[in-house]
């Protein structure tokens, strides 16, 4: 009873005004941050400020939609009707233009200013575009937003000959989308494999087997020099190797996480906002989350990760005691079709590898007897199991003829 | 909130239930005609064997469900209503980012489709198929929590 007439003698309370929650971004860390403040707050003000025009959505969606026809209605995180549900305030196609800490204030795009008792920053990244000569040629997109995924089918609709840089997940999934729609591709990839991060050498042979039976090309350890063209793009310039025709490249080279308002605010700014576990930055009111968010020294730029982040900060500008829980990174993902698992090191002292080249491919690392580090390229059921055993340093007493398949059984029995 | 419990000490590990769930998502629900005729999907519960024991295991339906945390694509999503963990096979993109977060390893990668499939526990039956089909009662279902 007390606590109840409590409440309201704080919320009647003039000198004691609400919570206005402000969160700038449109991406898994913004939605989940508004509902996360929503729920801890029932009665501040959540203020939801996206730049796109568009309802949050499943971003990775788009390489996959390539050459299809998606209407954006159907990969949209929650239908209009959530939103107002949680009377969260959504501003869509509005860009925030600048931090007024000392006022409390969000600047956007069309002279609004919205005060803030917390701020939460989530406005994800850019995709990295390399400052190589006609870069800003017609005909050269990256793929990060909706309006990227238009105009790369208007493009490439009338064109026949493509080229990917960047041979990572998102290069390979779009390279894929391509070839699904039968348009001539080359991967070009610096790195000297194809998915460098998950993949040994010879696992990146297999991939590279497996893309030229899917009919496309992939060059890796290659230097992209420049782009051909005066009008539109024709070509790419690659060291040593000449051009290679080329009437749209994609560039899908990493992503920079947006940076710019937090440090003209004169927040601590390394690779990305830097959090600490309740995703706080240096000011006690503004929190950031996703792949803006630099924790410990790293950006993950993973779905999930940001949804967790967002969660914590929306919780925390909320006045909640959230914690940011890691979120370990999924190590497998599927490209060409091909399911690929990778955790831990990919070479160690003791390897045992099952080599069917583009049929199956198994590779487990060991280290003083201890499993630290698997590949598989085909069927990856194993791999959960296999992260586990890596996480926990399972011991495997190996003989010399030990084979991949006892360890697996070893490791994973389980009836199928 | 319906979820099906195992019993492990009377699970004699006969994969009976994953028969019955294959049969339960065939095209013709017939055991005979899905095993025969048609390429009978995967099984969505899984058997655990660490010898002597054993005991089937399909979806927790987990009141905070790490897959749908981790889902990129929209596909799986936890039924307001119901409770239910669903899966929407049209928009999964087949990333099995939620094969690695469950933490129970319910989730079944799909190799023919290159997505997953998970326990819908047999929307439309009065019991899920494994439940029904167990020899030895070694899978119940719960209707509602803890009844």
């Amino acid at each position: 009873m007390w606590s109840v007439r409590a409440k309201e003698m704080v919320k009647a309370n003039p000198n004691r005004p609400g919570r206005r929650i402000v969160v700038v971004g449109g991406g898994p860390a913004g939605v989940a941050a508004a509902e996360a403040a929503r729920a801890a707050d029932p009665d501040a003000a959540v203020h939801l400020v996206a730049a796109e025009p568009h309802l949050p959505y499943y971003r990775p969606r788009l390489s996959h939609a390539i050459g299809k026809t998606l209407k954006i209605e159907t990969i949209h995180i929650h239908p209009p009707s959530w939103y107002a549900e949680r009377r969260i305030d959504v501003r869509l196609g509005r860009a925030a233009t600048g931090i007024d800490t000392a006022n409390r204030r969000v600047l956007l795009d069309d002279g609004t200013e919205l005060p803030f008792t917390a701020l939460v920053l989530a406005q994800g990244g850019r995709a990295f575009l390399p400052p190589v000569p006609g870069h800003d040629l017609p005909g050269v997109f990256t793929l990060r937003q909706w309006a990227d995924l238009q105009a790369i089918a208007r493009w490439a609709g009338a064109a026949r000959r493509g080229a990917v840089v960047g041979g990572g997940p998102l290069g390979l999934e779009i390279a894929w989308a391509l070839r699904r729609w039968d348009r001539e591709v080359t991967v070009l990839e610096m790195g000297e494999r194809l998915l460098g991060r998950q993949l040994d050498a010879r696992g990146a042979e297999i991939l590279k087997e497996i893309a030229a039976a899917k009919g496309i090309r992939a060059l890796t350890g290659v230097t992209v020099e420049g782009l051909e063209g005066a009008e539109r793009v024709t070509g790419v310039r690659v060291r040593d190797a000449g051009t290679l025709e080329a009437e749209f490249v994609i560039f899908a080279a990493g992503v920079v996480p947006e940076t710019g308002l937090a440090r003209e605010a004169g927040l601590e700014v390394g690779r990305g906002i830097v959090v600490d576990e309740a995703m706080r930055t240096s000011d006690p009111d503004v929190f950031a989350a996703g792949d803006a968010a630099e924790f410990q020294g790293r950006v993950f730029g993973l779905w999930s990760v940001a949804v967790e982040q967002g969660r914590v900060a929306g919780a925390s500008a909320a006045g909640g005691r959230a914690r940011y829980r890691p979120v370990a990174p999924s190590s497998v993902v599927q490209v060409l079709e091909t399911g690929i698992f990778s955790v831990g090191q990919t070479d160690g002292p003791r390897v045992l590898v099952r080599d069917r080249g583009p049929r199956g491919y198994t590779r487990l690392v060991f280290e003083d007897g201890r499993l630290v580090g698997a590949v598989l390229i085909g069927d990856v059921q194993a791999g959960p199991r296999l992260k586990a055993a890596v996480d926990a340093r399972t011991t495997v007493a190996l003989r010399p003829d030990t084979t991949v398949e006892e360890v697996l059984h070893l490791l994973t029995r389980r009836g199928r | 909130m319906g979820k099906i419990v195992a019993k492990p000490e009377v699970c004699i590990g006969c994969h009976l239930c994953q028969i019955w769930c294959a049969v339960a998502h065939s095209r013709s629900r017939d055991v005979l005609k899905a095993f025969f005729y048609e390429d009978p999907p995967p099984p969505r519960i899984v058997v655990e064997e660490r010898l002597p024991l054993t005991f089937a295991f399909p979806c927790r339906h987990c009141a905070e469900p790490d897959c749908v945390f981790a889902c990129i694509s929209g596909a799986l999503h936890k039924d307001p209503q119901s409770g239910h963990v669903l899966h929407d096979e049209s928009r999964c993109v087949g990333c099995y980012s939620c094969v690695m977060a469950c933490p129970y390893g319910a989730i079944v990668i799909d190799s023919e489709n290159r997505k997953v499939v998970k326990c819908d526990l047999c929307e439309g039956l009065d019991l899920p198929m494994c439940v029904a089909r167990c020899p030895n009662q070694a899978l119940a279902y719960l209707a509602e929590d803890g009844a």
